[in-house]
């Protein structure tokens, strides 16, 4: 597993970031755009040129943001697997901004005027996972996923799908988006950017921080795997289904969230109740919170625990499925559940020590777009 | 497993959404690119809704909704496939932006730009609350749709997928294509761009949806025998999988688009096949990454009895299976063989 969002540049900084309760939601540096005054993101701590430099790119190598994002994840992955890039046989990814960060040349470039930006063929959803294979090494595979805020979460199952096909047997999967002003005037047209951190299932929701990040993780099949290797976690389920309510806004009866977990929990072949936790998709937004929680009660009696991460990364979009799915192997692995009420006076309220063995994880997006993945934990000694 | 193609439509430069067969490309459609023949869509989509969508929205939500019409199944899974979305919606958004200097600004052409907006409008539509899902990955996004789709009926999770592709050619495109020196300007058709080779290609635009299940469907299916996908360098690769293709197919759609360099490629790769007759699909739909979508559609059609009479090629014989090789600018090739078996 690999990981960069607001909160850290690495899987291990992300995880101390979560159970010290330091939220990497602040006033954004990088992005250009004017709302970084009135808005609060969660952007990730590095400029371009810092990331280049840890990706031992050279400065003025022309991949935008969202790509060197996901080459620092990707790399994270692939070194902690210990695998080798060429053993990699596809890469399937979620993505929704790609190089249209470079908002600025895009908006050049498409009106015809040569601004030298070299990204022409660069600002399609495609464009990252092409660029991961030419910077790590070919990968005979690609593909991009865009359900929006889904897309990772997409990219994770077709990820599984193939592996139980037996059409590939090592994959890279994930996701990756960087902050850009077209993403951020696009929520804000709709209202929906807070201008404090947000506050997913409280009584006092305001909205989103839009975020930035990628989250990649190997998946292999069981059978491919060597047996010296000791996997993180096993996907026993997962669920795609569509609210078909309205474009950009939730069902008020939760239909595609419900179906999705739903889904998920049949395919799986077990019972609600032997869920242990939800990572909820958890905006901030009155309509997903309050679609979302009506999804959960009504699938889940009694309710387990349930909370978001976005009050630390912000909602990091085409990235949230992934990152939040390595979020939950981490809360699995360490059997800590982290809490989405941030509270600086008292920094160890957002944890609860539980048995963690299995973990729901929910991603909803724009155009109801619904995916629900189910992690169960490897059992040792078997 | 068997995989079918069943009911299917199609939007494109041809008048082949109302199954009038390509047969020459208009003349009128020369300004560097070709645009697709929009039907009346007044049948497909309510009037209030037309106004405000974007092309890819038209084009895709028509030729999807046309196949849930004529095959009166309900479909439990929508996949579509875009390389690049609605272009045209997201300029206007990105204009508004620096318009109003990022002032307030009016959502429609944001939440129009997404490119999950046809698979998810397809979905909203018919009421279907089933498995949704939208790829975008150059011009592989097509084929890499066939192949979500494919993966749900292996794994037994979908039954009825209705699946397909929409590109447009919005000026944003085009200005973009410019800047990297791939289009054709010397005002020439596909056909004639073909003819007289040159540099680069005669964009184009379109469209299409199919019924994919593990079943013969209707009189129309065709089932896909092998769909492979290329990425990087792939030449020898394709050369050695069509050597051991099974059996030598009884035709071939070829991807020549008139630019010198890629006709060069294409014709070495397919010099093992002189003596198959060969289709340039390309003269009829002009070059999208999501052409071989239409060029499917074509295909299809070919292999249906009733439409071999084309372009004055005589088949000895009734078509059994069609190669289809496709290649785009961006790097991505597929091979697809159809057959009526």
């Amino acid at each position: 597993m690999g990981v960069v969002s607001a909160i850290g540049n690495s899987v291990a900084e992300n995880w101390d970031a979560l159970i010290r309760n330091k939220s990497g939601v602040s006033t954004a540096r990088f992005v250009d755009s004017k709302h970084i005054d009135n808005f609060l993101f969660g952007e990730v701590n590095l400029s371009n040129d810092e990331l280049k430099g840890l990706l031992g790119l050279v400065a003025d190598s022309n991949y935008a943001r969202t790509t060197l994002l996901a080459l620092l994840a990707v790399n994270e992955a692939i070194l902690s697997a210990q695998i080798s890039t060429a053993e990699i046989d596809a890469i399937i990814m979620g993505c929704t901004v790609s190089s249209m960060c470079e908002t600025r040349k895009l908006y050049e470039n498409a009106q015809g005027i040569d601004n030298k930006s070299m990204l022409y063929d660069r600002y399609d959803i495609g464009s990252v996972a092409m660029e991961i294979s030419e910077v790590i090494g070919h990968i005979p595979f690609h593909n991009t996923i865009n359900t929006a805020c889904s897309s990772s979460a997409n990219a994770i199952m077709q990820g599984v799908m193939m592996i139980k096909s037996g059409k590939a047997t090592k994959i890279l999967v994930g996701g990756a988006d960087a902050l850009s002003k077209y993403t951020i005037n696009g929520f804000n047209s709709m209202m929906l950017l807070s201008e404090g951190r947000c506050t997913p299932f409280s009584d006092d929701k305001h909205g989103i921080n839009l975020g930035e990040g990628a989250g990649f993780l190997i998946l292999e099949g069981e059978e491919n795997m060597s047996l010296d290797k000791t996997p993180l976690a096993e996907i026993i389920g997962f669920g795609n289904a569509n609210d078909s309510y309205h474009a950009t806004s939730t069902s008020p009866e939760a239909i595609g969230p419900i179906k999705a977990m739903h889904t998920a929990i049949n395919y799986a072949g077990i019972a609600p109740s032997q869920i242990d936790y939800i990572n909820a998709h958890g905006t901030g937004t009155e309509n997903n919170d309050e679609t979302e929680l009506k999804a959960i009660q009504h699938i889940f009696k009694p309710v387990p625990l349930f909370s978001s991460t976005k009050p630390y990364t912000g909602h990091t979009l085409g990235a949230a499925g992934s990152i939040e799915a390595i979020f939950s192997v981490l809360m699995m692995l360490n059997n800590v559940a982290i809490g989405n009420q941030i509270n600086e006076n008292n920094p160890t309220e957002n944890l609860t020590s539980i048995e963690i063995n299995r973990i729901l994880s929910n991603s909803f997006g724009f155009g109801g777009n619904c995916t629900s993945l189910l992690f169960q934990k490897i059992r040792t000694g078997n | 497993m068997k995989f079918y193609l069943n009911h299917s439509s199609c939007i494109s430069p041809q008048q082949s959404f109302e199954g009038i067969f390509p047969r020459e490309v208009n003349l009128n459609q020369t300004a560097h690119h070709i645009l697709a023949i929009e039907p009346d869509y007044k049948p497909f989509l309510p009037l209030n809704l037309l106004r405000r969508m974007g092309k890819i929205s038209r084009m895709g939500l028509t030729t999807g909704l046309k196949v849930i019409q004529d095959s009166q199944i309900e479909f439990d899974a929508i996949i579509s496939g875009s390389a690049y979305g609605s272009n045209e919606e997201s300029f206007k958004f990105l204009d508004q932006i620096y318009k109003y200097d990022e002032g307030p600004m009016t959502p429609t052409n944001f939440t129009q730009s997404t490119t999950n907006v046809v698979s998810a409008q397809l979905g909203l539509m018919t009421k279907n609350y089933c498995y949704n899902s939208t790829n975008s990955q150059k011009a592989h996004s097509f084929e890499n749709s066939l192949l979500e789709g494919m993966l749900l009926l292996e794994n037994n999770i979908s039954k009825h997928i209705l699946v397909g592709a929409v590109d447009e050619i919005s000026q944003y495109t085009f200005n973009l294509f410019g800047l990297l020196d791939w289009v054709r300007t010397d005002n020439v058709t596909p056909e004639k761009a073909i003819q007289q080779k040159g540099k680069g290609f005669v964009p184009g635009e379109g469209s299409a949806f199919f019924h994919l299940s593990s079943e013969r469907e209707c009189h129309e299916s065709v089932c896909i025998e092998l769909l492979k996908t290329y990425v990087g360098p792939y030449q020898l690769q394709i050369k050695e999988d069509l050597r051991q293709l099974e059996y030598e197919p009884d035709l071939i759609l070829s991807p020549l688009n008139g630019d010198t360099d890629n006709d060069n490629t294409v014709n070495e790769l397919l010099a093992h096949f002189e003596d198959v007759p060969q289709i340039h699909f390309k003269k009829y739909f002009g070059d999208s990454p999501t052409v071989s979508a239409l060029s499917i559609w074509l295909g299809q059609q070919l292999l249906n009895p009733e439409n071999t009479h084309f372009e004055g090629i005589n088949w000895v014989k009734p078509l059994r299976s069609i190669l289809i090789f496709n290649k785009f600018e961006t790097g991505q090739s597929s091979l697809i063989v159809l057959s009526k078996s």
